[in-house]
């Protein structure tokens, strides 16, 4: 009968050739944000989703269609209908990104946590994506998923398949718009929590980059191009346009998907720059 | 000079950091040992004066240390935590500590010099803190507490970080201060270290004083553990067997293949004084005699459960 | 087990931080020493593939350093010298989340979580946050991470920082555990050359960026250094006469100790006559050796 000691044992097990590391630290990283304050926040964010259903239910179950033309104009279902769901989520959108992102990295950085990640088979870009992974699912967490359960009762409730045979696209519509929005703004807190000293100001500095150019583009009313700046804008013109509604603003719209692509594209550098591996050793 | 502790106490609230403690501390190194938790720093700040005793006294040469300017501007103290203005070089920071204590500009500007030499700081000064390695911060500390020229000194883990030259460095510092009538007082975990620069100890656990005094006499009290003694020769068989001999002689370690014997004796002066005489007599070559547990590591070991 | 570097250079710009360095580390434990800015952690992260090469090449188990970076740091076990925390995990989560980083399933991480957690002395407190952890656990927490996967070379940055004696001891005596049971190389970086001494059979001594001394410790040290360390208790000044009046050269170091050189011809038997003429307690007879600290000095600190 062999006899074992109470030394160092080796493992005699595999280890996969390509890790999907960014899969584990985006499970890793839901996981621990996961809290039960997260779920008061998420009761209140989802109060507009079951005002929506309703109204949805009352808009399909009602005969009374004349009426519902001319009183009730602001109850059609489209994909206007969508798009205002998808904006008026945006608080919590914001909310929840600082929430979970802005001590993302910081926090990495704070408790030298970067040692752990590189010292292992975890690229720089593994580490980005895994990140934003968390970012994504938070806040699909109170934009995507409450619009396409909406669009998936609107149309289960329908009496006919006329809905699903015009706005059948409507699904991608959401999802390229919360991925865009996500993209960009998940992109910019990342960048927030990597560069600032901590996670306060990460969401000082977030909160500021959002509401200041709105703020300006409301009150500079003489030139409606200062709204470019405003991500906010460039959001409600690029998801127009992925609606098929019509365009809030005058300029055109490829020079607000040139400002999200800049801002992104800013964002992405400043986390290489300040999320360095080489520090792991000293 | 002397600091003298009388019965003292300090606690927070209900936890217990320091419990009535008993000593003194004469001119010298004196090695401050514990491990982790035992109440290092509690009583590392009621001797710079930061605290004040709940209960008992400490004093240095009769006066009260707590909220005492006039005594604490005699005392050095490097702290082991790594807090500093990272934006500050590191000559700004030494001569700010200068002037703090009461030297004028020129004076301190001297002092400053001459610290940062000492410590082989110079070619750093005017790089911010926040750029230095571990060993650089760590030599700046010190030379922000030797600089003012102490009387006493307290010193918490002074090596971390630092490379063997600078060890080598600061332990002959240390040892030098020592010689200069100087109270030195090291901390470190690192006991090998200690033991190069005194053999003069103060042990606590638990907030209680476990041993205090010379290496050599604690190890003798601790009467628990009959002293090991090892001796490597030639014809280890035949020593071996004229050892056993003798009463005090408890019990036998015999290696063959390091030609080397380990005895456990309780008349440790006995032991020592028929050596000679057996090896003499029996015409046995010693290449080398030792105590394998009369060291601070042993001590250290048998003292802290 | 083996690393093979040939003309290893790492260069930030102008600065040479590695350079050139040709050498093999063989199987076993070897100490990295050196003065800070040698160039061992430029080293290490060269290594690790966090940093490119400039010049030459290294092979870590016949894997190319600058090609296959992941594949190495899955065969590499890495313990900073700073604490390293993921906030919200418990110990075994922590470890469990490293093994899965290097590729381990989450069951197999789960298993091995809980046995290196033993094996490194972290009980009940395994359970709990690591943000709650004192800093002797927080030691070997990082150690545990460093070793889940089972990888073939560890490096270790400075492991006993910050542990009391205690826990020191456990740590070597881990460390040594590791090195001999497991079928992993070391290499332990470390300013503490006692350590060195004790875990380690072999050193590489770095200074500028090259390496300027190598080879088994026993080698490099053992060198009898001609003075023997003694030790007398009893009439020791007529001790120290009866020496002197033999031609022996005595310097005493520190209260208790003598530095005692023989004539030439003569051995210990002269000592331990005098010894006994004197009738003193023979407490210490070591022949003195040039310690890693001596070797050390006389490398670098000749500058």
């Amino acid at each position: 009968m062999p006899v074992y000691e109470e030394s160092y044992r080796s493992w005699e097990g595999i280890l996969k050739q390509h890790p999907r590391t960014w899969w584990i630290i985006a499970r890793t990283g839901i996981r621990l944000l996961w809290k039960k304050s997260m779920i008061i926040f998420l009761i209140f964010a989802y109060i507009p989703f079951f005002v929506r259903a309703v109204q949805i239910y009352i808009v399909t179950q009602l005969e009374l269609k004349v009426q519902l033309d001319q009183a009730m104009k602001a109850f059609k279902i489209n994909p206007e209908f969508f798009f205002q769901f998808i904006w008026a989520q945006m608080f919590f959108l914001v909310l929840i990104l600082i929430f979970s992102g802005a001590g993302i990295i910081a926090n990495d950085k704070k408790f030298k946590a970067l040692s752990i990640y590189f010292s292992k088979p975890v690229g720089l870009w593994d580490y980005l994506f895994g990140k934003w992974l968390i970012l994504f699912f938070y806040g699909s967490l109170v934009t995507m998923i409450p619009a396409i359960i909406l669009f998936l009762t609107r149309v289960f409730l329908s009496k006919d398949s006329a809905f699903l045979n015009n706005y059948f696209w409507i699904p991608l519509s959401i999802i390229s718009v919360v991925i865009l929005i996500t993209g960009v703004l998940g992109m910019l807190i990342l960048a927030l929590s990597a560069a600032c000293r901590g996670t306060r100001s990460a969401a000082i500095f977030f909160f500021t980059i959002y509401i200041v150019p709105d703020i300006l583009g409301q009150i500079i009313t003489k030139i409606p191009e200062i709204k470019l700046v405003s991500l906010s804008a460039d959001f409600k013109q690029t998801g127009s346009l992925l609606f098929g509604i019509k365009l809030p603003y005058t300029f055109p719209f490829w020079l607000s998907i040139l400002v999200l692509a800049v801002a992104a594209a800013l964002s992405i550098l400043t986390i290489r720059l300040k999320v360095k591996p080489t520090e792991v050793v000293k | 000079m002397i600091i003298e502790a009388k019965k003292l106490s300090k606690w927070y609230g209900q936890v217990i950091g320091v419990n009535n403690l008993t000593f003194t501390i004469k001119p010298g190194v004196t090695g401050f040992l514990g491990p982790n938790g035992a109440g290092k720093t509690t009583l590392l700040r009621l001797l710079t004066g930061q605290l004040k005793p709940s209960k008992g006294t400490i004093c240095i040469n009769g006066e009260k240390i707590w909220n005492n300017h006039r005594i604490m501007k005699n005392i050095g103290y490097c702290p082991e935590q790594d807090a500093f203005w990272n934006y500050l070089t590191g000559w700004d920071f030494v001569f700010s500590t200068m002037r703090m204590h009461g030297f004028s500009t020129d004076e301190a500007k001297d002092r400053t010099k001459e610290v940062l030499d000492i410590v082989d700081m110079t070619e750093f000064e005017s790089k911010r803190i926040g750029g230095y390695s571990k060993g650089m911060r760590q030599r700046i500390k010190l030379a922000q507490a030797i600089g003012h020229d102490p009387e006493i000194l307290f010193l918490d883990e002074p090596l971390n970080g630092m490379d063997p030259i600078g060890r080598k460095k600061i332990i002959d510092l240390v040892k030098e201060l020592g010689t200069k009538s100087k109270i030195v007082v090291v901390s470190s975990h690192v006991l090998h270290e200690v033991e190069e620069m005194t053999d003069t100890i103060l042990l606590i656990n638990h907030g209680r004083l476990l041993a205090e005094g010379n290496i050599y006499e604690i190890r003798h009290l601790i009467d628990t553990h009959p002293l090991q003694v090892t001796i490597k020769c030639d014809n280890v068989n035949v020593l071996t067997a004229k050892l056993m001999e003798y009463e005090d002689v408890l019990s036998v370690q015999f290696d063959r293949e390091l030609n080397q014997v380990t005895v456990e004796t309780n008349q440790p002066d006995e032991f020592h004084l028929r050596i000679p005489k057996i090896a003499m007599e029996n015409k046995i070559k010693i290449h080398s005699l030792w105590s394998p547990d009369e060291n601070l590591e042993a001590v250290f070991d048998y003292l802290v459960r | 087990m083996s690393v093979v570097l040939e003309n290893f250079t790492i260069k930030y710009g102008q600065i040479v931080a590695v350079d050139k360095i040709t050498t093999t580390f063989h199987h076993g434990s070897t100490g990295l020493l050196g003065p800070n800015g040698a160039g061992k952690s430029s080293l290490i992260k060269g290594l690790l593939g966090l940093v490119p090469i400039s010049r030459g090449s290294g092979k870590i188990m016949n894997k190319n350093v600058a090609t296959e970076k992941k594949a190495i740091r899955q065969i590499i076990g890495y313990m900073p010298e700073d604490d390293c925390l993921i906030p919200g995990l418990t110990g075994v989560g922590l470890v469990q989340y490293a093994g899965e980083l290097c590729g381990m399933s989450k069951e197999d991480a789960m298993q091995r979580a809980h046995e290196v957690l033993y094996l490194v002395g972290l009980g009940e407190a395994r359970y709990r946050k690591v943000e709650t952890y004192s800093s002797g656990m927080k030691q070997r927490i990082k150690l545990a991470q460093a070793i889940v996967h089972d990888p073939k070379l560890l490096f270790l940055d400075e492991p006993t920082s910050g542990m009391d004696p205690k826990g020191r001891q456990e740590m070597l005596d881990l460390i040594q555990n590791i090195a001999t049971r497991g079928k992993m190389s070391i290499v332990l970086a470390s300013h503490i050359l006692v350590d060195v001494d004790r875990t380690c059979s072999r050193i590489v001594i770095m200074d500028k960026g090259r390496i300027v001394e190598q080879g088994d410790i026993e080698n490099l040290r053992g060198r009898f250094s001609g003075t023997y360390s003694i030790r007398v208790e009893g009439d020791r000044e007529k001790f120290i006469e009866s020496l002197k009046k033999s031609g022996c050269s005595v310097k005493p170091d520190g209260k208790h100790l003598l530095d005692v050189t023989l004539p030439r011809g003569m051995d210990t038997d002269l000592v331990l006559e005098i010894a006994h003429k004197s009738s003193v307690q023979l407490r210490r007879l070591m022949p003195g050796v040039q310690t890693l600290e001596d070797v050390f000095i006389k490398k670098i600190g000749a500058e």
